[in-house]
């Protein structure tokens, strides 16, 4: 048996006619037993009437319908002269072009994100994707090996040591701290200077030139490059590592944080005397 | 060429069925512009529309709910208007039945009202525009559709773009709002005091 609250709550879709069968006659059942709620519903009925029949009804001006009409008329002229296989191809190329040049929001923002996605992607896969190193001392004798053909560019061609102290400075401010040491043989002459990268760290690089031979000199900043695997040798109290590619002669060693790589066709001997005499 | 004439026969039969409710599109421009050129200009230009988009039309759809669509979008675009739904700022059961329970007291305590409840209505008359004209555009649309032009709630879903539950529930806050407004205006008149 239904409530009057239920009757009420549904009075509104019941006067809209917008119940189903089903509901309508419960509700209608309802209505004819209780006296409350018919007059409720027929108050509210009335009311629904009142408004529709007290609401002015306007008639449609006839020079409306007569402006309608002839504007239609106008549109179906202009839409039949158009229709012309010539200008339907006019129509056709303008509205190419618009097309193309759409400013539309969702169009601009994916003609500027998928370019920068792409590059991002393509910088991504090919400056920071973990990939394996060639072995360092291919990659020094290597470098070394252009050095000595002239190949490499340098970006400081000095022979002023302070001017390469402040080169690499400079270059603190992109995480390269270096050290350059002090060269105490004589024998020995700066050329030149450039920020390059060691197996995967920024390493500064200098160009030597000794009394015969052009050497390179490698320093890597707080690296904590395994060099452990190479073979390894004591002189004058320092562990020096070392290797030999495409003859050239690699020494490496530690110094505190750093890592130093001299190359050269000097046999090793005399890179390690080069390093324990000019390199403190 | 007969498959043509065809077509065009179809679309001056459209053409007509869409100038069948004119007068129910010119009633609700009336009420939404408020005055008589403007719905005019918003009734033509809606009719352009119509014409110019009349292969958009899903046949056996709505056709009367597509042109009051048009209409509303015409006006909203071209009066600027935004149609929103006012924030309540309260709301309770009581006032449900709002002009009824205060008829209803008045009667009570006021022989001189005699016949039943509904003869009351003849105090109303003109109030009756003016309290529709009075509402907020968003209620005052749905009274428009559902108790003048007698749309269904599923017409009007699809007029204004809310769901059927949105449709109701404003629709029921509207006819709040204008009850409270016609009570006013029996008030104002003096014909019914409240004691």
């Amino acid at each position: 048996m239904m409530i009057c609250k239920e009757a009420i709550e549904h009075l509104h879709e019941f006067l809209d006619n917008e119940l189903d069968v089903g509901n309508y006659s419960e509700i209608k059942q309802h209505i004819d037993m209780c006296h409350n709620c018919c007059e409720k519903f027929e108050f509210e009925q009335a009311l629904k009437k009142i408004i529709k029949d007290k609401t002015p009804h306007y008639k449609t001006p006839q020079h409306l319908l007569q402006s309608i009409a002839s504007r239609w008329a106008e549109m179906d002229e202009e839409y039949n002269r158009t229709e012309t296989p010539a200008l339907e191809l006019k129509r056709w190329r303008i509205r190419g072009i618009y097309d193309f040049f759409t400013l539309r929001p969702a169009y601009v923002t994916v003609a500027v994100l998928l370019p920068m996605t792409i590059i991002g992607l393509a910088a991504y896969l090919s400056f920071f994707r973990p990939a394996e190193f060639p072995p360092i001392v291919k990659v020094a004798a290597e470098r070394h090996d252009s050095f000595v053909n002239d190949n490499m560019r340098l970006d400081l061609v000095s022979s002023d040591r302070n001017e390469i102290r402040r080169h690499f400075e400079n270059l603190q401010r992109s995480n390269l701290a270096i050290d350059i040491p002090e060269f105490n043989g004589r024998e020995m002459k700066l050329l030149g200077c450039k920020n390059s990268s060691l197996a995967g760290e920024k390493s500064a690089y200098v160009g030597l030139s000794g009394n015969h031979n052009k050497i390179s000199l490698e320093i890597v900043n707080g690296s904590g490059m395994n060099i452990n695997k190479l073979n390894h040798e004591l002189f004058k109290g320092r562990l020096y590592y070392f290797g030999k590619h495409k003859g050239y002669n690699v020494v490496l060693w530690r110094h505190g944080n750093t890592l130093y790589s001299l190359t050269s066709t000097m046999n090793r001997r005399d890179l390690m005397r080069v390093a324990s005499e000019s390199i403190p | 060429m007969g498959e043509s004439a065809g077509r065009e026969d179809k679309t001056r039969e459209f053409e007509s069925a869409a100038l069948e409710h004119i007068d129910s599109l010119f009633n609700v421009g009336m009420r939404m512009t408020g005055n008589r050129e403007a719905a005019e200009d918003l009734v033509q230009e809606t009719y352009l529309k119509v014409h110019r988009f009349s292969h958009t039309f899903k046949e056996g759809s709505n056709l009367k709910a597509w042109l009051f669509k048009i209409l509303r979008n015409t006006f909203i675009n071209t009066f600027r208007k935004k149609i929103r739904e006012p924030k309540e700022i309260h709301y309770n059961d009581a006032e449900d039945l709002y002009l009824f329970n205060k008829i209803k007291t008045v009667k009570e305590s006021d022989d001189h009202l005699s016949g039943g409840i509904t003869n009351v209505y003849e105090f109303f008359e003109d109030e009756v525009t003016n309290a529709i004209n009075k509402l907020p555009l968003a209620f005052k649309e749905v009274v428009l559709y559902s108790d003048i032009e007698e749309l269904s709630y599923e017409e009007i879903s699809e007029i204004i773009g809310c769901p059927i539950g949105t449709v109701k529930s404003r629709l029921f806050r509207a006819r709040r709002l204008l009850q409270k407004s016609l009570w006013n205006y029996a008030n104002e008149r003096g014909y019914l005091k409240e004691k």
